[in-house]
Order: C-alpha cells, then sequence, then structure tokens
C-alpha cells in the first residue's frame, strides 16, 4: 500500500517547512536531536561547573578546571531528551473516496500530510512514533529516531488501523491524528478522553473531500456507503443540501469542542487546498505545546 | 427531388403512427439514477426531501431519441432516390442513336455525359450497345459493342461540321438484326430534317422504343446577304437574342453586340477574323471572315487645287459616290493619300515621274491603282505608269462631225473581274482615249466596246494592279458613271484589291478549318480543296481555305435552310437530358443516421462529453496562447525560415539588438518572437525581419494576404539578403518570385537625407556583417504618411548584431543602425520633422 510514491511526496512537503524544532527558541544551543531540559543530568552539552562536594563521586571531578583554583570543579552537563509523537493515520473504507479524478483521495491525502509531518520531526531529531492498532508496540511499531528511518515509519503508517490505542503513550507524549472523523462523536469523544486521561497532548488533523463540504449532486441520485450497507435514494437531490450542509457543520463543531475540552486541537483540511497549510498550522501548533 | 423518392416497403412507414405514443412513454419514464458512493452516507440517512417529484427527461434528448426511432422506422422502409422503374429488369441490348451535327454541339458535353452515363448503367447489367451516329460518315459498324467498347468509342467524340443525314442513317440501320429485346433510345438535336418521323419509325421496328431525349439546339450564325456591313441574321429555335462576339486571329475579343450589327472602328473591323455568338460554340454559331468581309480604304486623288468650284465636273464625285456603300473614303492630295496607305488609288490626273516611282512601289507591294482617262491625258502620251501606250489625243463617237456611233459595252470577258455583270441597256460611251495596239503580253482587256477596243486595261505589277479606265468618271464621256454597272465595277476592282484570289480561280486548298465545336484546327487528311461554289457539308467542314496569307472563308451558315423544331410524332413520349438520374438506395444513409444520432446520444449523457468538452477546453487555449502572450509586449519579429542556423542567428540578432535598445533608449522591447507569415498573427508587431536565402519560397496565399495586409496597416519589414549583395542569380529570382507575390512598392537605393540616417543616431552607412551592400527604401510612399514600409539589404545585420564575424567598431555601427531601424519602426516620420534641422545642421557643421 505504500510505495515511494507517498514518501517522495511527504519529502518535497517536508521540504517545504523549516527543521521542525520543537521549542527551539528555548535550546538555542542544544545539538539534534534532543532538547535540553535547562538543568544538570544526562547529556552531551556543557551546563556548568561547580564545587565539588562532598559525595561526588572522584571521576567527576574535571581536573584540569580545578587546577586554575583552589577548589575542586565538576563539570556538569545538560540533561537532554527527545520528544515523541504518536501519529495515527485512518485507512477506513471511506478514507479511500474522491468525489472527483482531479483530486487526490483523503487517505492519499492523509497518508502524505502524516508522513510529512513525520519527516519534519525526524529532521529536527524528534521521535516519531506510529500507532499501530491494538497490537502497540510491534515490529514495525515503537518510536523511531533519524531521518534515514522515514520509509519505516512509512511502512507503519500504513498499517495503522482501528481501534486506536493509548498503550504506548504516556503522560506529556503528543498525538496527532489525522482521519475524516465521519465516525459517530461519541466514538471519538471515548478515545479523546481515554488519551488525555494518561496525560496525552494531541491534535485532530480533519481531512476533508470538498464534496462532503459542498454537497454539489442533483437529480436523481443513489448514494452508497463504502461498504455494504444500504444506500439512499433520492429524486430530488439537490434539495437535501441544506439540510445535510447543517448536519455536517454541527458534526465538525461537536468535533472542535469536543476536541477543545481535552486540551486539544481541531484542524479541518480540505483535499482541494494545498498540503502545506495544515502541515505550517500542525508546526506551529506543535511548537507551542511540545517541551 | 420529393417527388423521385420512393419506398421499397412503404408499409413499413404504418409504423411511424406509433411515434406518439413512444413519445408519451419516453416522458413518463424518468432517468435512471445517477449511482454516487458517499462515504458520509450516515448523515444523509433520514433526510426527507418536501418534493418527490423526479426530474423528467430533458426535451432535447427526447427529441434526439424519437429521431433515432424515425430514422429506423424510414431505413426499414427502404427508401430509394430517383427508381427507374422501366429499364430496371431490362437485359437486351441498347441502342443509342445521337444526333452528332452541329446542331447538337451547344451542348455537347451534357449530351456526351447523359449517353456515357446511360451506356454505364447498362454494362453493369451486361447488356451490348449499339451506338448510331446521324451525321456523316457513318462510321463502318454500328456495333453491338460491349460497354467499354463503347464507352473508349465515345471518349473522343465530337460534332460534326455539317448538319445530320437521317435519311442515310435510316437506310443504314438495316444493317441492324431486328431484335424485339432492343431497347432504343434517340438523342436528338431538336431540328426537323423532314426525316424525324421516319426515323422514329425504323428504330421502334428495331425492337423497343424509341425513347426521345431533346438536348438544347444549337443557333446558326449567317453573314447578312449584303455582306459590306458586318450585320448578320441569327436563326434560332429560342426566342432570345444572343449576344455576338468578334474575335480577332488570335481569339482577343474585338467587340460584341446584343443586336445584329457589330460597329467597330475600320482598322479593328478588319482585324475580325470570326464572329461567334455567345455561350453557343458550334460550327453553325460562327462565322468567319476573309477578305470579303473587310472595308477597304479607297483614297481619291484630287487636283491640288483643293476645292473644286463644280463637283459635278469633277470625276472623283462620281467614284466617291459610287464607292462609298461598301468602302471607307479619303481624298487629298497625292503625298497625303499614299500616306494613309490606302487599299485603291483612284486618280484622272497626270502623275510626275518623282512620285510615279512611289506610286509604282506601292503597286509592287500590293496596291491597286485605278487611272481614269480624263483631258490631261489625252494631250499626254507619254505619260507613266499606264497599262499601254495611248495614242496622243481622243477618240470622240457619235459628236457633230463624226459617223461613228456612241458605242455600247460588249460583254464582259469571263476571265476578268467584271464577269458575269449585266449591262444596262442606256450604257455608251461617247469619248475614249485609244491604245496603240500592242503586243505587250501582260496587258489584260477586262471590258471593251462593241467594236472591241478596250474601255478598261489592266497590269498586273508585282501584288498588285495597275488599272486604266479608258473613259472619265464624268457624265461628258459616257453615260457609265450615271448607270448602276458603275457603282457594281468599282464594287469588283475593290473587292480584288489585296486580296490574291481572283474570284472565279480553285481549287482552293484548306488552311484550317473549324470543327463542330466551332475551334479552328488544322486540316486532317480528310478535308478536300474546295471550289469557290463548294458548300460546307461532309469532307468539305466550314473554315479557311486558299492562300494562307490572304485565305477565302466558308461558312456553314449560308448552307442551312431555316431552323425548323422538332415535332414528335404522336405518341413517343420526349423528355429532357436532366431527366436521367440514376437509381439510389438511401437505406444506408438512413441507418447511418440513426446510428450517428444514437451516438450523439450516448456521448451527450455520459462522461465523454465532459471528458471531451474539458479536452476541447484546455486544447483552444494552448492554441492561442502563444498569440495573446506575443501581443502583450511590444517585441520585434523575424520569419521564420525553417533553416535552423538562420533563424536561430534571426532570434539572437534581435535579441541582443532589443537589449541594447532598452540600455540606450526608451524603448523597452520583450524577447523576439518567430513568426510564420501564413499562421501567425502579425498586427502586434512594429518589425518583421525577413532574412532572404535563394530557397526562399513564394508565400502561401493566406501568408501574402497577411503580409499585405500588415503592410497596409504600418508594418515594416526589413528583407535582408545576408549576401553582401553579392549578383546571385537564385537568390535575384527568389526575390522577385516574392516581389511578384507580395506586389511591393517601387524601390529606390536609400537617400542621403531618409528619416532611417537620422531617426536615433546620426549615421552614414549601414553596415551589418558585411558592408557594401546597398539599402534599399520604398521610392515614393506618400500613401503610409512618407514612412516606408519596406527595407530591402544585403549585409545580414542580424548577423552582426548577434555579433558573427564582426570587429567591435562594426558592430557598433550596426547596432547603431538596428536602433535606427527599431525607432524608425516605432515612430515613423517623426525625426523627418524640419524642426530638428537646425540643430542636426548645426552638428554637421561641426563635423569635418
Amino acid at each position: 500500500m505504500i510505495g515511494n510514491s507517498p514518501v517522495l511526496n511527504a519529502y518535497a512537503l517536508a521540504d517545504t517547512l523549516p527543521p521542525l524544532l520543537v521549542a527551539a527558541k528555548r535550546v538555542a544551543a542544544s545539538v539534534m536531536g534532543a532538547h535540553g531540559r535547562r538543568r544538570a543530568g544526562p547529556g552531551e552539552t556543557f551546563w556548568q561547573y561547580r564545587a565539588a562536594r562532598p559525595g561526588d563521586e572522584a571521576r567527576q571531578i574535571d581536573w584540569r578546571q580545578s587546577a586554575r583554583s583552589d577548589h575542586l570543579q565538576i563539570r556538569e552537563t545538560e540533561w537532554a531528551a527527545a520528544q515523541t509523537v504518536h501519529i495515527w493515520c485512518d485507512h477506513s473504507p471511506g478514507m479511500n473516496w474522491r468525489s472527483a479524478s482531479t483530486l487526490e483521495t483523503k487517505s492519499d491525502r492523509a497518508m502524505v500530510l502524516a508522513l510529512g509531518l513525520s519527516a519534519v520531526l525526524l529532521r529536527a531529531g524528534e521521535r516519531v512514533s506510529p500507532i499501530v492498532g491494538a497490537k502497540g508496540v510491534g515490529a514495525k511499531g515503537g518510536a523511531v529516531s533519524g531521518e534515514h528511518n522515514l520509509e519505516r515509519v512509512a511502512l507503519a503508517l500504513g498499517e495503522c488501523g482501528e481501534p486506536l490505542s493509548g498503550a504506548m503513550m504516556s503522560a506529556g507524549h503528543c498525538a496527532v491524528l489525522v482521519s475524516d472523523f465521519l465516525h459517530p462523536i461519541d466514538y471519538w469523544a471515548a478515545v479523546l478522553k481515554s488519551l488525555a486521561a494518561r496525560g496525552v497532548h494531541g491534535h485532530l488533523l480533519h481531512v476533508m473531500d470538498p464534496a462532503e463540504e459542498s454537497f454539489p449532486y442533483q437529480g436523481r441520485v443513489m448514494f452508497l456507503g463504502m461498504g455494504q450497507e444500504p444506500g439512499f435514494q433520492s429524486n430530488r437531490s439537490q434539495d437535501l443540501r441544506a439540510a445535510y450542509r447543517a448536519r455536517m457543520q454541527d458534526h465538525c463543531q461537536s468535533l472542535t469542542r469536543l476536541a477543545q475540552s481535552v486540551g486539544w486541537t481541531h484542524l479541518i483540511h480540505r483535499t482541494d487546498h494545498p498540503a502545506q497549510t495544515p502541515l505550517l498550522a500542525l508546526y506551529t501548533r506543535l511548537s507551542e505545546t511540545v517541551r | 427531388m420529393i417527388a423521385d423518392l420512393a419506398f421499397s416497403f412503404p408499409w413499413a412507414l404504418a409504423v411511424l403512427l406509433a411515434l406518439p405514443g413512444l413519445w408519451w412513454l419516453l416522458k413518463a419514464v424518468p432517468p435512471p439514477p445517477a449511482i454516487v458512493r458517499f462515504p458520509p452516507l450516515r448523515l444523509l440517512m433520514g433526510l426527507t426531501t418536501q418534493r418527490e417529484t423526479p426530474d423528467h427527461m430533458p426535451l432535447w434528448l427526447l427529441v434526439l431519441r424519437a429521431l433515432v426511432v424515425v430514422a429506423l422506422i424510414v431505413a426499414a422502409a427502404g427508401p430509394v432516390l430517383h427508381p427507374d422503374s422501366r429499364s430496371a429488369k431490362t437485359t437486351g441490348p441498347l441502342l443509342i442513336a445521337f444526333d452528332d451535327g452541329w446542331a447538337a454541339a451547344a451542348d455537347w458535353q451534357a449530351r456526351r455525359t447523359w449517353i456515357e452515363e446511360k451506356v454505364d448503367a447498362a454494362g453493369r447489367l451486361g447488356r451490348s450497345v449499339y451506338l448510331v451516329p446521324t451525321a456523316l460518315p457513318a462510321p463502318q459498324t454500328f456495333g453491338p459493342f460491349t460497354a467499354a467498347q463503347a464507352l473508349t468509342a465515345l471518349h473522343g467524340w465530337t460534332p460534326k461540321p455539317w448538319e445530320t443525314d437521317r435519311a442515310a442513317t435510316l437506310k443504314a440501320l438495316q444493317a441492324i438484326p431486328t431484335d424485339a429485346s432492343i431497347e432504343s433510345v434517340w438523342v436528338s438535336d431538336g431540328t426537323e430534317d423532314g426525316h424525324s418521323a421516319a426515323f422514329i419509325h425504323a428504330l421502334s421496328g428495331l425492337g423497343n422504343g424509341p425513347a426521345v431525349i431533346v438536348g438544347k439546339t444549337g443557333s446558326v450564325l449567317k453573314p447578312a446577304p449584303d455582306g459590306m456591313d458586318l450585320s448578320f441574321e441569327i436563326d434560332s429555335l429560342t426566342s432570345s437574342s444572343p449576344t455576338l462576339i468578334a474575335l480577332d486571329e488570335a481569339g482577343r475579343e474585338l467587340g460584341r453586340t446584343t443586336t445584329a450589327t457589330l460597329q467597330l472602328p475600320l482598322q479593328m473591323r478588319n482585324q475580325v477574323s470570326r464572329v461567334v455568338i455567345e455561350g453557343d460554340q458550334s460550327a453553325g454559331a460562327t462565322v468567319l471572315m476573309d477578305e470579303r468581309f473587310r472595308r477597304r480604304l479607297v483614297a481619291l486623288v484630287e487636283d491640288s487645287s483643293g476645292q473644286n468650284p463644280q463637283p459635278l465636273l469633277d470625276s472623283m464625285t462620281y467614284v466617291a459616290k459610287a464607292v462609298q456603300p461598301y468602302a471607307e473614303i479619303k481624298s487629298g492630295s497625292l503625298a497625303d493619300m499614299m500616306a494613309q496607305k490606302p487599299s485603291v488609288l483612284v486618280f484622272d490626273s497626270t502623275i510626275s515621274p518623282d512620285q510615279s516611282q512611289a506610286v509604282q512601289d506601292w503597286i509592287q507591294a500590293g496596291g491597286m491603282a485605278v487611272r481614269f482617262a480624263g483631258n490631261a491625258l489625252t494631250q499626254n502620251g507619254d505619260e507613266p505608269l499606264l497599262p499601254v501606250r495611248l495614242r496622243a489625243g481622243g477618240r470622240t463617237l457619235g459628236g457633230v462631225l463624226s459617223w461613228a456611233e456612241p458605242q455600247q459595252l460588249a460583254p464582259f470577258p469571263a476571265d476578268g473581274p467584271f464577269a458575269e455583270l449585266p449591262i444596262p441597256d442606256e450604257t455608251e460611251v461617247r469619248s475614249q482615249v485609244l491604245a496603240e495596239p500592242d503586243l505587250k503580253a501582260v496587258t489584260k482587256v477586262w471590258a471593251r466596246l462593241t467594236d472591241g477596243t478596250p474601255l478598261v486595261t489592266a497590269q498586273p505589277m508585282g501584288r498588285g494592279w495597275l488599272v486604266l479606265v479608258h473613259c472619265a468618271a464624268t457624265p461628258q464621256w459616257s453615260s457609265l458613271p450615271l448607270s448602276g454597272l458603275f457603282p457594281e465595277m468599282l464594287h469588283r476592282l475593290v473587292m480584288m484589291s489585296s486580296s490574291s484570289s481572283v474570284p472565279g480561280a480553285g481549287p482552293f486548298n484548306p488552311v484550317r478549318v473549324l470543327d463542330g465545336l466551332g475551334i479552328l484546327r488544322p486540316p486532317g487528311p480528310d478535308v478536300g480543296a474546295i471550289m469557290d461554289r463548294t458548300v460546307a457539308g461532309p469532307g468539305h467542314p466550314p473554315g479557311f481555305y486558299g492562300d494562307p496569307a490572304a485565305p477565302m472563308a466558308l461558312n456553314l451558315g449560308p448552307g442551312i435552310g431555316r431552323l425548323r423544331p422538332f415535332v414528335p410524332p404522336s405518341g413517343v413520349q420526349v423528355s429532357g437530358l436532366n431527366r436521367h438520374q440514376a437509381e439510389q438506395d438511401l437505406r444506408p444513409a438512413a441507418l447511418l443516421l440513426a446510428l450517428l444520432l444514437g451516438l450523439t446520444e450516448l456521448i451527450v449523457t455520459s462522461r465523454l462529453l465532459r471528458v471531451a468538452g474539458l479536452l476541447l477546453l484546455t486544447a483552444m487555449p494552448l492554441a492561442q496562447a502563444e498569440t495573446w502572450e506575443a501581443g502583450l509586449d511590444t517585441r520585434l519579429a523575424y520569419v521564420i525560415t525553417g533553416n535552423a542556423a538562420i533563424d536561430r542567428k534571426s532570434q539572437v540578432g534581435l535579441q541582443a539588438l532589443s537589449q541594447v535598445l532598452a540600455a540606450r533608449s526608451t524603448a523597452l522591447l520583450a524577447a523576439p518572437q518567430g513568426v510564420a507569415p501564413d499562421s501567425d498573427s502579425l498586427p502586434f508587431y512594429p518589425l518583421l525581419y525577413w532574412p532572404l536565402t535563394a530557397g526562399t519560397e513564394t508565400p502561401t496565399d493566406s501568408a501574402v494576404l497577411a503580409l499585405k495586409r500588415y503592410l497596409k496597416r504600418g508594418g515594416l519589414i526589413v528583407f535582408d539578403r545576408q549576401d553582401g549583395g553579392a549578383d546571385d542569380i537564385a537568390m535575384n529570382a527568389a526575390l522577385r518570385r516574392l516581389n511578384h507575390a507580395l506586389d511591393l512598392p517601387a524601390l529606390e537605393p536609400i537617400p542621403q537625407d531618409h528619416v532611417l540616417t537620422r531617426s536615433f543616431y546620426l549615421i552614414r552607412t549601414m553596415p551589418g556583417r558585411f558592408t557594401n551592400g546597398t539599402v534599399w527604401v520604398q521610392a515614393n510612399s506618400a500613401e503610409n504618411d512618407g514612412v516606408s514600409t519596406i527595407v530591402l539589404g544585403a549585409n545580414d545585420w542580424a548577423g552582426a548584431w548577434a555579433g558573427q564575424g564582426t570587429d567591435a567598431s562594426q558592430r557598433e555601427a550596426a547596432l547603431r543602425f538596428g536602433i535606427n531601424l527599431c525607432l524608425y519602426s516605432l515612430t515613423g516620420n517623426y525625426k523627418a520633422d524640419q524642426v530638428h534641422m537646425p540643430a542636426i545642421l548645426e552638428r554637421l557643421g561641426r563635423q569635418p
């Protein structure tokens, strides 16, 4: 399912953004791949010299520095750690659909966005963890880092399934869910609440086909679902437009309210718009939330 | 057309009655729903609309489907155009009798086509064909031929330049065996010769028929009996008055008239070689004109004293009156008359020796001099230029002191020009001059008195004649000038002048003869010589006979009796040529129509339409984009020659010029554009640079039109021979072709003070890669506000602008000229304004 094409698309998309350095302002001197926690701890970057205190191990003493003064000096490094971003990409049958041959399917667009985000994150040294169904950590699951692992992320993202599991996430982690969010609002409420209960921040990236918003049909139309469910026939489908739009708008607003209630954000993206826009927005939001 | 339509199975059309029912049915059934997959189906569930009435089928779709059904029903009924009920099943031989005399020539092409189609149709059925032409000579056999043989025989068949002879054909028809299965057709020329009823009877005796087809009948043009004026008699079966056209020997039109008389100036009249009826090409509608139809110029020499106070005593008065009806007359002194180059010179005065030589030369060259005796002659026996030696003193008959009676004229000798002229009784001669008895063999006596003394003597001199009438042309000498014989005699003399053929001579060999279509051709071996009384007919086609320099015309018209229209005997159907049309089965056409309509419906109702429409929409802007873009900015253009190196050079050169122009002036030009004059729009470009090569083709018609329009609306074309002005024959030819096609204005080498030399820089030379080529501009361009639309040079400017093979200073000079050229094309004659002259003069003065 995942060929080279989405990966290349993702690279192309990622190239349009600067490397996503989450919270880069606060760690100006930090090394790629880890963010200083602004306190001493395990890491590679010099943090400070301090006078040795009783209880410090002798091997911690920086003898060269100590020779310059009367006291023994200990060289401390900054505590560095990378951020993990969990990404889930919806592959339900309804995603594999487009209203016109000139558009991409929602699934393709979702994949491009998820991979683009992954590419930016990996380039910045963050850890990306595709959420691979209920199995949790598997051969293809688990957080990866390093730009060279994008292909692996792509393979794993192609396997994303339902139900969503927060098993791998812990407090302070960040999650990005890419989907058309056409399940009933109760379903999403359950998912988000379970994630939020684990202390996970996150973002909903809502991919939408333009026809799903505008409902351009008219005349006698037989509407079929993506599965085997019974269809719906209308003799004057243009008369349905207003009611449908109201329902769709209502659904979107419910999603937004739900996201806000757990401290998440909800971002709507239409497949006839360029993919850079949501990626940039997501980049901005991630920069703010990740620390 | 509609009347010619029939159906093989008319009952099938009854299904058309069911059409309204079908209409109703189609209208009632709604179109099938479009099937759409829609992921947010859940959101739609449970939605209802207020109205559930389905959409109707659109009217155009309804009409389209109804038309498909109609076309199918009509196809099932088997429509046939021009049904041929009679000949469909016949397999017996086909006999086609056709008139191929002159009268059939008027629409010969249509006749032959008709016959050929008939033969062709018979050939498809495997029928044999008899061909029976009615004009002599009859062919060796009438058939039976196969259709292919008959078509070959018909291929080059032309009508004969004489009348048909149905009586003779009637006898020849007996060679054809009677066969009840023969279907006969007679293609008649529409004239009646008294034998047509018998002919039809004979044809019907052979088998079936005949069907009689009558085409157009030609008209006859006859010279009016007088023949002295160019007037004609037109005999036609139709009442319309045709147009006569006079043609000269080379076929150029000299004049035309819708009346029966042609009025032309003398010189043109004498050049008329034949007169034809417009739109009627046949031997009968053509009159050939020979010397007999030409009016001669007769010069009368008067005494130098001028106005004669007693005209009735002057012999020239009587001559003029006699000659007037059939010749042009001029009168004056001998010297004046010789200058007019007349055909006949008439005088009764003496001649001085120096004048006599001139007159003699003129006679030798073909002139005819007619002298009348007079008082002057009786006194001077040694007068030069006389056919006979005259005795001094005259002879008076029947006077007071004379015993002799006035003499009458003896019958004219048969070999003279006056042969067979009737002699009125009252003619008598009272005085004459007498000839010395002489043995000069060359002298001929054309008229004598009853006592045998000559009255008219003549002597051939070179190609002309010297004629002496032995009495004066006044009533004092004889009553001849008052008689009706006098004009007749003079008429014969005038007719003889400038004509080698003396009437009565013969035989005459054919020079050029008319064919049945009225075209003059060299005679074939079957054309014999004619005598002067021969009537045109088989073996003697009308045409020119005799001396090739002054041939005699034999016309067909006078030999044809009055035309009578063909009246078919009762019981015989007559039809025209246009009724013959092949049967045409329309069923495939109807089926094709149904198929096309069905396809149209399919395309319109399916996605194909959208796809096709999209393709159309995307393709159209692509085609136009280049032109639009080119028009957005001002830019130079060059003509694409097809030679990649030259095109590249033009492009780079103009690009460099545009850049330099932008750097040094305020004219900002976009990148130059290559154009093909026959397909691209030209009006956007102020200047069109056209590199010429020896291989430059003549522009196509559309290109010529576009270029002419471009020049007319103020464009500037710069032609560049690119060869430094070498005298290349191929290049000159190319230039000539171009000039001829574009109709370029006259050019001149560029004047020293031309605007081009000062439109931006003041320049004196206009070098390119070469320096010595002359630059040409429009010579007198008053119509374009004094701005030349053409600049023609040979210096390969584009090469220099592009930096090829020049040093820096020469390239700079070329660029300066280029800038001048651009500004000239942009501003026209702005710099010609005299306002700048003082400053320019001052600057010029400072330069050494």
